[in-house]
């Protein structure tokens, strides 16, 4: 569960961009966040990502404040318990697909054969598997969106935060994505945040909170 | 976090920038080279000139009876032997002539009796003597025309000896090739000079004063010292110059080294941004990415030190046909990785605290 609280946030003084947010995001449920291009979906996202620090307010997971911890701790959490999939794959283009789906094994430190041998699960459940050992630029938008859900899901991660993950798919694709994602939520009682335009994704959501 | 991984990782990420890191590996090379090019030669080139000086005897303390009447006795070498700082000491006898004894026509050689053992610049090929027993110096051996150097020679105090092998010295004790070396009767103690080598060229001046104390001769004006303070002294002023001159050129050279791979570290860091924004929304903390561009760098520098000391030390061998010293060679390809790392310190904090959101932006 996550859990947000009187949250101001802006990326500079004079210009807030989130006001007094207070939100719960319970464990078990796909929320989507909507709202105009611009609002502060993406930067909500890295705020509970823990990659950008509030001004005020408070952000826990599960019961956690994090908020003010050392980098160290935040690092931590990032690399076990929170998987990302940015609005763009962000993929590493100097390495084969399975070396970018494996890297956060680095950072927590999982053991690289443990790390790829569920990359591959995980390729292969989503249709990317026969393109392990391409390189991002070698695959498709769409997959490469793929790639980077399998990467977010390498760690077995309790937040799922998902920034247009469907934004390049078409409507199947999309759909595969979609029902991966509350797969993970309902059956693996994980906390998803996805921040979405997308009519279709918000039918597919628990819940819907507008910017 | 583990290191292992980290490290492999690291090595991972320099084979996937060839360029950077060939740049890095090249610069920590070059600077490997040129040190070792030129310093090294220098340090060798100290080392010969410091050879050659120690050679003439920097060390040697030469203690002689000029008028025959100082009544020097064979009991002071194992006086000077015990002084401290006394490598070893030689006391010789007085020089009398000998000639072939199948050609008492011939030219004739010195031969002299030594007092106290044979230091290893004398190196003996053949039997322990005995009194009327000889050892031949290779000069002496052409002057007296022996072929072999066994034989008989006669001389007028000596009488008949017996060459039975033959020696060879070197510096300071080169002179002795001239003559005939033969251990003293029980009644010879008289000696006619004391060779003395100390075990450093600062000791010259202390064993000299103990050893005339030791010596009390009967006829002090009769005593004659050649010691070796000045070249002691040109000694030090060769080591301190060509020393302080080496390590001005290490500096500056590895200084340049250092601004080029921490420019380039730079350069590599500043063009891929968004690999750091990802590693840390991966779950990198802030120390681990200065870690991994630090060890990223070790990696790429240990290369090219390995690769342009063993070539440089390769190629010295080929052109002037001496090996550059190994222990010189060693220390500045450590010092070279050493600081090419550092210089990488500065672009991995950059790297470390820029903003991941921002660069993450950037598609
Ligand atoms: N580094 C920054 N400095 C200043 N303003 C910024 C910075 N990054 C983003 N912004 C602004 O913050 C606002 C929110 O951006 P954000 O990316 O969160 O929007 P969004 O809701 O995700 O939009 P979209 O639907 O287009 O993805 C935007 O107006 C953007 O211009
Ligand atoms: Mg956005």
């Amino acid at each position: 569960m996550v859990v947000i609280e009187g949250l101001s946030f802006g990326y500079r003084r004079s210009e807030p961009i989130l006001v007094d947010l207070s939100f719960e995001f319970p464990t078990g449920t796909v929320t989507a966040v909507t709202g105009p291009s611009g609002k502060g979906k993406s930067t909500l996202l890295y705020l509970v990502g823990l990659l950008l620090s509030p001004w005020e307010g408070s952000i826990r997971i599960d019961e956690v404040e994090t908020v003010g911890m050392p980098d160290r701790a935040r690092s931590r959490l990032r690399g076990e318990r929170i998987g990302f999939v940015f609005q763009d794959a962000a993929l590493d283009a100097t390495r084969t697909v399975v070396d970018n789906v494996v890297e956060g094994s680095v950072y927590t430190g999982m053991s690289r054969r443990a790390a790829v041998r569920r990359a591959r699960e995980l390729m292969d459940r989503f249709g990317v598997g026969l393109r392990a050992d391409h390189r991002p630029g070698e695959v498709s938008g769409g997959q490469a969106q793929r790639v980077a859900l399998c990467r977010a899901l390498l760690v077995d991660p309790d937040v799922i935060l998902a920034d247009e993950p469907t934004g390049n798919l078409d409507v199947g694709t999309a759909q595969v994505v979609i029902d991966a994602l509350r797969e993970a939520a309902h059956s693996e009682a994980k906390t998803v945040i996805v921040a979405t335009h997308d009519p279709d994704v918000m039918a597919a959501c628990d819940r819907v909170w507008e910017l | 976090m583990k290191p292992l991984r980290v490290l492999a990782e690291a090595v991972r990420t320099a084979a996937s920038q060839p360029v950077a890191s060939v740049v890095t590996a090249l610069i920590v090379a070059a600077v490997c080279a040129v040190i070792l090019s030129t310093t090294g030669q220098t340090v060798q080139a100290e080392r010969q000139v410091l050879a050659q000086i120690d050679a003439a005897g920097t060390r040697s303390i030469v203690i002689s009876d000029t008028q025959g009447s100082a009544g020097i006795t064979a009991d002071a070498v194992d006086r000077i032997a015990r002084l401290s700082g006394v490598e070893w000491v030689i006391g010789l006898g007085p020089a009398t002539d000998v000639r072939s004894a199948g050609n008492p026509g011939g030219r004739p050689a010195a031969v002299r009796a030594f007092h106290g053992a044979l230091p290893p610049q004398v190196q003996v090929d053949g039997p322990s003597l005995q009194p009327g027993r000889a050892l031949v110096g290779p000069e002496a051996q052409a002057t007296l025309g022996l072929i072999l150097p066994f034989g008989g020679v006669v001389g007028e105090e000596v009488g008949d000896m017996a060459v039975v092998g033959s020696f060879e010295a070197d510096d300071p004790l080169a002179f002795l090739n001239r003559s005939l070396l033969t251990v003293p009767r029980p009644d010879e103690t008289t000696l006619r000079s004391i060779h003395v080598l100390t075990r450093r060229p600062s000791d010259v001046a202390v064993v000299t004063d103990a050893a005339l104390a030791v010596l009390g001769p009967e006829d002090p004006t009769s005593v004659g010292i050649q010691t070796s303070e000045t070249l002691a002294a040109i000694r030090a002023a060769v080591q301190g110059q060509l020393g302080r001159f080496g390590r001005r050129l290490v500096t500056i050279v590895l200084a340049v080294g250092l601004v080029l791979a921490g420019l380039n570290v730079y350069g590599a860091v500043t063009t891929r941004r968004r690999d750091f924004g990802r590693r840390r929304a991966l779950g990198a903390s802030r120390p681990l990415i200065v870690g991994l561009v630090a060890a990223q760098t070790f990696v790429v520098a240990l290369l090219g030190a390995s690769v342009g000391t063993v070539g440089t030390a390769f190629v010295l061998t080929r052109v002037t046909g001496t090996p550059p010293d190994p222990t010189f060679a060693l220390a500045i390809a450590v010092l070279a990785v050493l600081a090419t790392t550092v210089a990488a310190l500065p672009p991995a904090l950059v790297a470390a605290y820029r903003d991941p959101v921002r660069v993450l932006r950037i598609p």
